[in-house]
């Protein structure tokens, strides 16, 4: 992999990149934790103002040379007590009910808020709603095709911290509620254990019909898979009965490990299973773990392929990690683990290749093709930079801390170019793929 | 009036404060000194619980001489899992990042919570259950969960028989004793 382009991002520590086509242009709409307890609220050079983290946008048409555009602050806090870390954007032409010239930006307030903003000037972004009174919130879906948005939300009378709320966005100035839900025994009213909390859901619409919720970020890791039809249609009374209507399939992973990113890879055909009279072509979903703590102070998190195809009995199949022994990460600092993967399912990259962010193993570009047997292909790590904040173990009971590069968050475009940001406030990388691992995505050789 | 303050019966605690000024010694210190048990009537023993979703913790027993009735004190790290922004603030929050789940999926609550303070950093919630396990019988148990920013720490004092104000006093102590805090001290954070 090639790096192509950087931003600093303002210092910010980075989460979600969403990457967005505004007519000729390109925009990365970037997440932000909050800042750190040395520098809660850096200065946004555009104003010249201290500003708690929040989202950025990004002009990345010229992906050699981005432009920092605007930064909308979020909530007040540090680390993850504050910012506005995830975000989604869909076109108001595409949104049954929106302003057709107008582009929509759904983002995260901090753990109490949802809000909606207007970004059809991406210099100028506008606040139209927000949801508040949330006890927190986290990594949400929105369809930009149907407006139906799977919001992770602290919902203050349910029993965990992040469920699910579904709302209907399609007119985004308007949110009209469906309904909440999450796994029987979270829901207001139940008793004894409760079951691990959510991390975010992938729909795929109302075409496959399904949505795969991944519970458990680093721990008792849940893959459920949910008929969409009955989610949004059946019955909404918070019971445990009407929670478990719509589950169609269930995968309780090992406790060890948690499920960040729950992503689809829909039917693909396995080659070794060619000759095969039935089963030639499965059905798979990618788990993705989240390592939480620095320098391998817990069970390695990393990636998981469940062969889905019969879905009431999902089961995983393969696993990749980027090889410690490679990089010496656990010595790195920081963590070193898998946190995320790209979630765009545009046709260049879909069910071909793969990126997962690695901490400070950087991001890895891993050979789907046959999920059976995933395969390192290329890998990226950023240098850091003096703005990389330090990450700190205990060592008899004293902190002990490094500096090193915190690969958060991954995206793709439908350009073939990839985005990386990092947690310890290194900024923005737009890579490209080179030799092999280009040829894969069909991609001409640069 | 935080948990502590208020399990201390009025004697014990004129007779600490009076031990205090004697001694110059702070409460900690004075109930546990070097190389002697953690705290009085507890004993440490293994993690009993099998391999689970969480790092093994700390484990202790006292007896009925000293405690009044058999009781156990389970204590250990949940990093991560706690609300960043409000903490252990209600009970439902001692219900979902509590680990009264090692001993039964099925418990009730016996009585509202109160509240829980080691120091200004770490703060949380502790509430009376019923626990009960597969063979139908009933155990009773104190769950007591803290938060420290973004992760929890999560005790469990649990009994075969109902927790005396003796017994959860002496459970209490164990949590506040200084070695607890220095092994809280040195877990890793998120």
């Amino acid at each position: 992999m090639r790096l192509v382009g950087y931003n600093d991002l303002q210092g910010r520590s980075a989460y979600q990149p969403t990457i967005h086509r505004q007519g000729d242009r390109w925009f990365a709409y970037i997440g932000h934790h909050g800042g750190t307890d040395a520098t809660p609220k850096p200065i946004n050079p555009l104003n010249g103002q201290p500003e708690f983290n929040g989202t950025s946008i990004v002009d990345v048409t010229d992906v050699a040379h981005p432009r920092y555009v605007a930064h909308i602050p979020g909530q007040e806090g540090a680390y993850e007590q504050g910012g506005a870390q995830m975000v989604r954007v869909c076109d108001g032409s595409q949104l049954p009910h929106g302003d057709p010239n107008a582009v929509y930006m759904l983002r995260t307030f901090g753990g109490q808020a949802h809000e909606i903003w207007d970004v059809t000037k991406p210099a100028e972004p506008t606040l139209l709603v927000r949801l508040d009174g949330l006890r927190d919130t986290h990594k949400s879906w929105w369809e930009c095709d149907t407006g139906i948005a799977f919001l992770v939300s602290g919902a203050p009378d349910w029993r965990t911290r992040r469920m699910t709320q579904v709302y209907d966005l399609s007119d985004p100035v308007h949110p009209v509620k469906i309904r909440d839900f999450g796994l029987p025994g979270q829901e207001p009213g139940a008793t004894g254990f409760v079951p691990t909390e959510l991390h975010g859901p992938i729909s795929t619409g109302p075409q496959g019909n399904r949505v795969y919720f991944g519970y458990g970020t680093n721990k008792g890791g849940v893959l459920q898979i949910v008929d969409r039809d009955k989610l949004l249609n059946g019955p909404k009374e918070p019971t445990a009965e009407n929670l478990r209507y719509p589950v169609v399939g269930q995968l309780e992973m090992l406790p060890l490990n948690g499920a960040h990113t729950t992503y689809p890879l829909g039917k693909m055909p396995v080659a070794e299973f060619s000759k095969e009279k039935l089963g030639s072509v499965r059905d798979f979903v990618m788990i993705v773990d989240e390592e939480i703590l620095n320098e391998c102070q817990e069970p390695r998190q990393m990636v998981w392929f469940a062969d889905t195809t019969v879905e009431s009995r999902p089961m995983i199949v393969s696993s990749y990690t980027a090889p410690e022994a490679s990089g010496n990460f656990c010595e790195r600092g920081g963590r070193f683990g898998a946190h995320s993967s790209n979630e765009s399912m545009a046709p260049v990259f879909y069910r071909k290749l793969a990126f997962i962010s690695f901490f400070n193993a950087g991001v890895r570009a891993v050979d789907i093709r046959d999920p059976y047997h995933p395969k390192e292909v290329g890998f990226f790590i950023p240098s850091v930079t003096e703005a990389t904040d330090k990450r700190c173990v205990k060592v008899d009971g004293q902190d002990r801390c490094k500096v090193a590069i915190q690969t958060n968050n991954v995206e793709t475009d439908e350009r073939g170019y990839i985005y990386i940001v990092d947690r310890a406030n290194t900024g923005l990388h737009i890579l490209e793929l080179t030799g092999a691992a280009r040829a894969i995505a069909g991609l001409p050789p640069n | 009036m935080d948990r502590l303050t208020k399990a201390f019966p009025g004697a014990i605690l004129l007779l600490l404060a009076a031990m205090l000024i004697f001694c110059g010694r702070g409460l900690s210190a004075a109930l546990s000194a070097d190389g002697a048990p953690v705290q009085s009537g507890w004993s440490a023993i293994s993690w009993p619980f099998p391999v689970d979703a969480w790092p093994e913790g700390r484990a202790f027993h006292c007896g009925i001489e000293e405690c009044g009735t058999e009781v156990s004190f389970y204590i250990r790290p949940k990093i991560g899992f706690c609300d960043c922004y409000r903490g252990v603030s209600d009970d439902d929050e001692i219900d979902r990042v509590g680990d009264l789940a090692v001993l039964s999926e099925r418990y009730a609550p016996l009585a509202p919570g109160t509240t829980v303070s080691l120091g200004n950093n770490i703060q949380g919630r502790a509430r009376h259950f019923a626990v009960y396990t597969s063979n139908r019988t009933r155990q009773f148990a104190i769950g007591i969960a803290l938060s420290r920013k973004c992760d929890a720490i999560v005790a469990t004092v649990v009994s075969d028989s109902p927790i005396s104000g003796r017994a959860e006093d002496s459970a209490f102590r164990l949590l506040n004793s200084q070695e607890i805090k220095n092994w809280i001290e040195a877990i890793p954070q998120s």
